[in-house]
């Protein structure tokens, strides 16, 4: 019994560990290069997955042709995060404090017009899944969905990786998180190099809902806060500016939460302060994060 | 006289660099010091360690006796420490006599400036730094010879016994920095002991009677100006840095 | 004895300086209007007896007046200290937990419970405040935003008996008055005494050291500041007064409960009645106040439902924000003060 619980800990931690990694590393990035902390960040997740819920509803051709629906809901969440940072943040890049409420304001926005549409209550996606098949391991029935998971989301994580460390853009991105002035003077636009971020992020984002939802349930429009939370935690636990750093975070905050989850009375009530706490613990122990070089401001 | 501030055996590491290794020294009540050293040498975390912003990795600070390592920041300025930082820095959205009256009300403020109140204690420093026609317009409009004396008019505000300035003259042209000398020249006369950093010799030479010198972290030499510009370590670091001092 | 002598004297002297005060402000253009408005807000309730007028109009008056105290509270500590709070409804919230339960649970009259309420609020705005100590900017507003997620989520599923009832809250409480006439004049007297004190602390020197940590909290620190004390005490005003809103507003609708009293809606009214009275200002919130009451009254008329009432008002936020960080209406005050100083031929 307690094996078996052991498991499914390790396995739903597993999967919700890459599908926070995907969400995080775009948070981070936005973070690292301009300095900017998109409070809507969690809410690209929240409005993709919801995307995906209408546009299967929008006619066969869609609920057919998944690839083109999947194709289509990234698209346009990486065009909302480039308008988000063109529209909103970037004329208020001067005032900290605005900025942030700026992002505030938009995510609340965004789960208001989410609630509209939907209503608050959990919706199931199940027209399609990453797959069907359940195998038994060790007593747990597991489904091949969550492995998939796990794989694709490291695997894109990788596919991240060698991108920002060897592709020209990656190599500009990386320039201006380290070191802003330098980079414009070596002939880098600082704020053009925002706005890929700003589009990766959200695309990123937007992945993790394709992989995590179909086949579960959209918790309500406010989910969205929980991905920022658990972002801002990974962050923080996994440093600033590190790549392993946050995929290692990510996999022992979700660890941890399942671990409430299965393990603690009511757990399911606590999982929330979970990231909470490593956020206050990390800021208060060492707000350089496990991996990290820089301190977060 | 008598010794105001002793530094001993001062050590601050970050990571694997030792920004300020095994540091001695000791100020004399009412001196007038400098301390030079290259860019990078440890000058400013020497006064954020002794003004409480960072703690010592090891060593201790006594100021008028009393162990002051490691104390909060305001603390130590409450006991009679001020100090101005390298890059300028005002509170943007208040006037600047507000500026100046923030140190006023810290405790030590509040003690001097018992008999007159914070608001004309504040309005005596500003007209004595020459900044009083500018008392209620904010920080963001002033010059920046200006800003770098509302950084000192800040920091006497609490009545300091010891005065920290970091670099006061940097980014001034030559006019501006006469005004700050003569500035601190008038702070010394009425007692502020003063112990301030510059990186270039120069610009200290005529103004102090003894300098420190540091390099990376370590003491190299303590004299008047004229011997310590003639330390062969001194001159080394300096070259070495490929930075003039002349 | 000469002591008491000089005392006496200097309080003379600050007598007829208030006197002089007082004098020079009401003959200026913001005392003027102030004057104005208390007039027409104390003769308002006797306007017309219509039951109508009196118990759908004048009900919207109190919560403009309950609105008003709490989006200036959320201006102390964001406005003024610069301590970016996303969990006010926490205060609004608990104030009127703990009100409500006294008052159901141990017969405790109204006014004690809201003493009582008010004092356990600042108590709360202590203990969040501790970990805004070492938490700074986005990271406080987030731990603020998720402590008050949680807070919600532990009263809303709840035993769902006495004292908390779960999800349904405390209901049956009392209200301040059955008469919503004298409910108005209640209201408006606390909004008054709450403001008078608000705003003094906003001029006085605690207004000053609170700005200055809020601008540079490190400069505050080497200015000799205790910061740490600072930071408690804005949030600990924060919540006094946002206690206060909280308890009078269960006691408006009689219940209070985790969806009504305690959502993220509840935190973002306070900051979107601020940010449009203008961020920082204190005075603001009565203009954000007033403006947001009476669109959603008037936008409610016309049918809307309240959820796409809050969808406008999150856009207006973000056009607000991106537009007119001043404040929306500020420059309209400034308009107004030219056009005085022209009238009265200055
Ligand atoms: N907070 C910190 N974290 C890590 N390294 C630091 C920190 N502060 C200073 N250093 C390092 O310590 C060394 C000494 O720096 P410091 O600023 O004290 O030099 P300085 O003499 O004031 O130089 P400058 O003339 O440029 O002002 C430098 O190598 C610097 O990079
Ligand atoms: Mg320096």
């Amino acid at each position: 019994m307690f094996a078996s619980d052991l498991l499914e800990m390790l396995y739903v931690g597993s999967a919700d560990g890459a599908i926070t990694a995907l969400v995080a590393i775009g948070f981070s990035l936005v973070y690292g290069v301009g300095g900017v902390t998109n409070l809507a960040h969690g809410a690209y997740f929240m409005l993709a997955g919801y995307m995906l819920l209408w546009i299967l509803t929008w006619g066969p051709i869609f609920s057919e042709l998944i690839w083109l629906s999947v194709v289509i809901v990234l698209v346009i969440i990486a065009f909302i995060g480039a308008l988000s940072y063109l529209v909103l943040i970037k004329p208020l890049q001067n005032s900290h404090i605005n900025m942030i409420l700026i992002t505030f304001a938009f995510a609340f926005f965004l789960e208001l017009i989410v609630k509209e549409i939907s209503g608050t209550q959990p919706e199931p996606i199940d027209q399609y899944k990453l797959s069907d098949i359940i195998v038994v391991i060790g007593g747990v029935s597991m489904e091949v969905r969550v492995l998939l998971q796990i794989i694709i989301g490291l695997i894109t994580v990788a596919i991240f990786g060698l991108f920002i460390n060897k592709s020209k853009l990656g190599k500009s991105i990386r320039a201006v998180s380290q070191d802003k002035e330098a980079a414009t003077l070596m002939g880098i636009n600082s704020d053009r190099i925002l706005l890929y971020t700003f589009i990766i992020a959200s695309f990123l984002a937007g992945f993790a809902a394709y992989l995590a939802i179909p086949g579960a349930n959209l918790m309500g429009p406010s989910m969205g806060w929980n991905y920022l939370t658990n972002s801002m935690a990974v962050v923080i636990l996994g440093g600033l500016g590190s790549l392993t750093g946050s995929v290692v975070a990510a996999f022992i905050l979700n660890y941890a939460m399942s671990f409430t989850l299965v393990f603690i009375p009511k757990g399911e009530i606590w999982t929330a302060i979970v990231p909470m706490v490593v956020i206050v613990v990390m800021l208060l122990v060492r707000p350089r994060g496990i991996f990290g070089k820089k301190e977060l401001k | 006289m008598g010794v105001l501030l002793e530094v001993k055996n001062l050590t601050k590491k970050f990571g694997g660099l030792t920004a300020v290794n095994d540091f001695s020294f000791e100020i004399n009540r009412g001196e007038f010091i400098g301390l030079i050293g290259p860019n990078g040498a440890g000058k400013t975390t020497i006064f954020n360690l002794i003004s409480g912003m960072e703690k010592p990795t090891s060593g201790s600070i006594h100021f008028d006796g009393i162990d002051i390592s490691g104390k909060l920041p305001f603390r130590i300025v409450n006991l009679g420490i001020a100090r101005t930082f390298q890059l300028v820095r005002s509170f943007k959205f208040l006037s600047l006599l507000d500026n100046v009256q923030v140190s006023c009300l810290s405790k030590r403020g509040k003690a001097a400036s018992k008999t007159i109140g914070t608001e004309a204690y504040a309005s005596s420093i500003l007209r004595s730094v020459g900044l009083i026609d500018k008392a209620s317009v904010p920080p963001i409009v002033l010059p920046h010879g200006d800003l770098r004396k509302l950084q000192i008019a800040k920091a006497i505000g609490s009545n300091p016994e010891l005065l920290l300035l970091d670099e006061p003259f940097s980014g001034l042209s030559y006019e501006e920095q006469v005004g700050i000398t003569d500035l601190i020249k008038k702070l010394h006369s009425e007692g502020v002991t003063i112990f301030m950093t510059g990186h270039v010799l120069r610009e200290l030479m005529a103004l102090v009677p003894r300098v420190i010198a540091m390099h990376q972290g370590k003491f190299i030499a303590d004299g008047p100006p004229s011997e310590v510009a003639n330390n062969k370590i001194v001159l080394e670091a300096y070259l070495g840095k490929g930075e003039g001092f002349a | 004895m000469e002591v008491k002598m000089i005392s006496k004297k200097s309080i003379k002297n600050k007598v007829s300086g208030t006197q002089n005060y007082l004098t020079t402000w009401i003959k200026s253009f913001s005392g003027s209007l102030t004057i104005f408005c208390l007039i027409i807000l104390s003769f308002l309730p006797f306007f017309s007896q219509d039951r109508a007028y009196v118990s759908y109009f004048i009900p919207q008056f109190t919560f403009f007046f309950i609105y008003a105290i709490f989006a200036a509270s959320w201006d102390i500590a964001t406005g003024l200290a610069g301590q970016a709070n996303f969990g006010q409804s926490i205060f609004f919230g608990l104030a009127g937990y703990i009100g409500g339960a006294l008052i159901i649970e141990m017969g405790v009259p109204s006014w004690i419970a809201i003493i009582i309420a008010v004092i356990g609020a600042t108590f709360i705005g202590f203990l969040v405040g501790i970990p805004a100590l070492k938490i700074k900017g986005p990271y406080l507003m987030l731990v603020t935003l998720v402590l008050s997620f949680i807070i919600l989520r532990v009263l809303a599923t709840s035993h769902s008996g006495p004292p908390l009832y779960g999800y349904e809250g405390i209901s049956g409480l009392p209200k301040l008055n059955p008469n919503p006439i004298i409910e108005y004049f209640i209201l408006f007297i606390s909004l008054i005494v709450c403001f008078i004190i608000m705003m003094s602390i906003s001029k006085s020197k605690l207004g000053t050291i609170l700005r200055s940590i809020r601008d540079d909290e490190i400069g505050s620190e080497a200015s000799g500041i205790n910061t740490m004390k600072y930071k408690l005490i804005a949030f600990m005003l924060c919540a006094l007064f946002s206690g206060l809103a909280g308890i009078y507003f269960g006691l408006h609708y009689q219940t209070v409960n985790p969806a009504g009293n305690l959502s993220m809606t509840i935190s973002f009214l306070a900051i979107i009645m601020a940010a449009l009275g203008g961020i920082g200002t204190i005075r603001g919130s009565l203009v954000g106040a007033f403006f947001y009451v009476f669109l959603e009254f008037v936008l409610v008329e016309i049918g809307l439902d309240m959820d796409v009432v809050h969808i406008v008002f999150s856009i207006i936020l973000l056009l607000v924000i991106r537009f007119a960080s001043r404040g929306l209406l500020a420059p309209l005050l400034d308009r107004l003060r030219d056009l005085w100083d022209v009238l009265l031929g200055r």
